[in-house]
């Protein structure tokens, strides 16, 4: 008796490894996936450059962009309160409320803005005759020019933020030996 | 001596009896094989028709075909194909603020109905590919439709709210109904969009460090402003999986690993 029980546990066992041998198989489930990927590089940070002219008393300012990315730039030039600044704009340029001149188009990678003329007004000196005589007194003239980021609103239109300003720059002129000499930082 | 006869006639044929079993059962179980066999052997005859097995699945980008992987039992292959999101006209540049149309969705392209799910990686990557774990996921805005498709807020890393902490890259999506195998029509079914824009935001260009030194002979200050974005490509990275219809609860289980509810008209709900 005891060893037809241990026959019967075998086939019985025989025959749950035979049946079992399907499962599986039968839980591995249909699936499958597809993927893809995109992006790219942001450039945000323009550099510009500054080139100057000066002739006639008038200096002629242009910026080249030198960096890869393009952006918005704008131009301001002090001098002391003795000293007069006529600017003259030309193509491309336009008079801001804050003292400063914009070049209100996108100055892309590798481009220049147009010119911008600032006339500089120095002060008559005469002698006790009222003569009037040269004018040899140093003084300084800084030039900030200012580049920001091409920003763009949802719709695609595009917008400085000039509270984001990265780079300043001087220019200063002396006198020395009755002739003009500039420096440019 | 009656009961030992009696004891031995019916071990004898009960032992014969099993063996007999076990060798039949062994026979049936090799006879199912063989016609599995043959059901697989002629399985190409029945393709045209009813192709039970050939699962597919491809990712759609504005209405095209961007990337798909199809099976087809009848040559017991994999049909695959991976291409590039947010691809822009030659010359152009990816402008910061701007947001872009990109609708993206899921079409059946296998002969079994099935269930999907997206997921959705985006985050920062320098020059060489690395990734810039200290730059934002969620400067990379990505407009979810909602339209079908419910956002597994737990499993996602990604800020989904402007007032939430967390700044993950991932967002995994479920599409709520069965996205069912091509018709007689022969046309395939696609579902609705789960994302139908991208916007790098503008407050990408806010994001910077200021370095300050001084020209020992001059004494001019020089202050340089760093944009931490400055240079950094974004990656968009989606990847759908699609599984059976069939025994749908216990296939999402084993496939991907959550628990889900099947209404009784195939809705599907996160449990």
């Amino acid at each position: 008796m005891k060893r037809s029980w241990r026959t019967a546990a075998a086939a019985a066992a025989a025959l749950a490894l035979v049946s079992t041998a399907a499962i599986g198989s039968a839980k591995a489930y249909f699936t499958t996936y597809a993927t893809a990927r995109g992006g790219h590089e942001i450039t945000l940070a323009p550099v510009t450059e500054v080139t100057e002219r000066f002739a006639d008393w008038t200096k002629h300012i242009s910026l080249r962009n030198t960096g890869d990315a393009e952006c918005f730039a704008r131009v301001r030039v002090f001098a002391g309160t003795a000293y007069g600044l006529e600017y003259k704009g030309s193509e491309g340029w336009r008079q801001g409320t804050d003292g400063y001149w914009y070049y209100d188009r996108i100055l892309p990678a590798g481009g220049e803005t147009g010119v911008l003329d600032v006339e500089i007004k120095l002060p008559e000196v005469t002698d006790e005759f009222g003569n009037r005589l040269a004018y040899t007194e140093n003084f300084n003239v800084v030039v900030i020019q200012e580049c920001t980021a091409v920003l763009y609103r949802e719709d695609g239109t595009a917008y400085a933020d000039w509270d984001d300003v990265l780079e300043s720059g001087e220019d200063r002129y002396e006198w020395e030996e009755g002739e003009v000499n500039h420096e440019a930082q | 001596m009656k009961r030992n006869k009696k004891k031995s006639g019916f071990s004898v044929p009960s032992k014969t009896t099993v063996l007999f079993v076990l060798a039949a059962g062994l026979l049936l179980f090799s006879a199912v094989g063989s016609t599995r066999a043959a059901l697989t052997h002629y399985s190409e005859t029945y393709s045209a028709q009813i192709d039970v097995q050939s699962i597919g699945v491809s990712l759609l980008e504005n209405g095209e075909i961007v990337s798909y992987r199809d099976y087809t039992h009848a040559d017991d292959e994999w049909f695959e194909a991976s291409g590039e999101l947010l691809q822009l006209p030659e010359g152009e540049k990816w402008q910061v603020g701007r947001t872009y149309e990109e609708r993206l969705s899921v079409m059946n392209s296998g002969a079994i109905d099935e269930y999907v799910r997206v997921k959705l990686y985006k985050y920062w990557v320098d020059g060489e590919g690395n990734k810039q774990q200290q730059l934002s996921p969620s400067m990379i805005r990505l407009h979810l439709t909602g339209d079908h498709w419910i956002v597994d807020e737990e499993a996602s890393t990604a800020r989904l709210r402007e007032d939430e902490d967390r700044d993950g890259e991932l967002i995994i999506l479920y599409y709520d109904s069965i996205l069912q195998a091509v018709g007689e029509d022969n046309i395939p079914h696609e579902t609705t969009p789960f994302l139908d824009a991208v916007t790098i935001d503008g407050r990408v260009a806010t994001k910077v460090t200021e370095y300050t030194s001084t020209d020992a002979a001059t004494g001019l200050t020089t202050v340089r402003t760093v944009y931490d974005y400055d240079g950094a490509s974004f990656v968009l990275e989606a990847e759908v999986d699609a599984v059976q219809t069939h025994n749908a609860v216990n296939a999402i289980r084993s496939a991907w690993g959550v628990e889900v509810q099947i209404g009784a008209d195939g809705r599907l709900s996160l449990r």
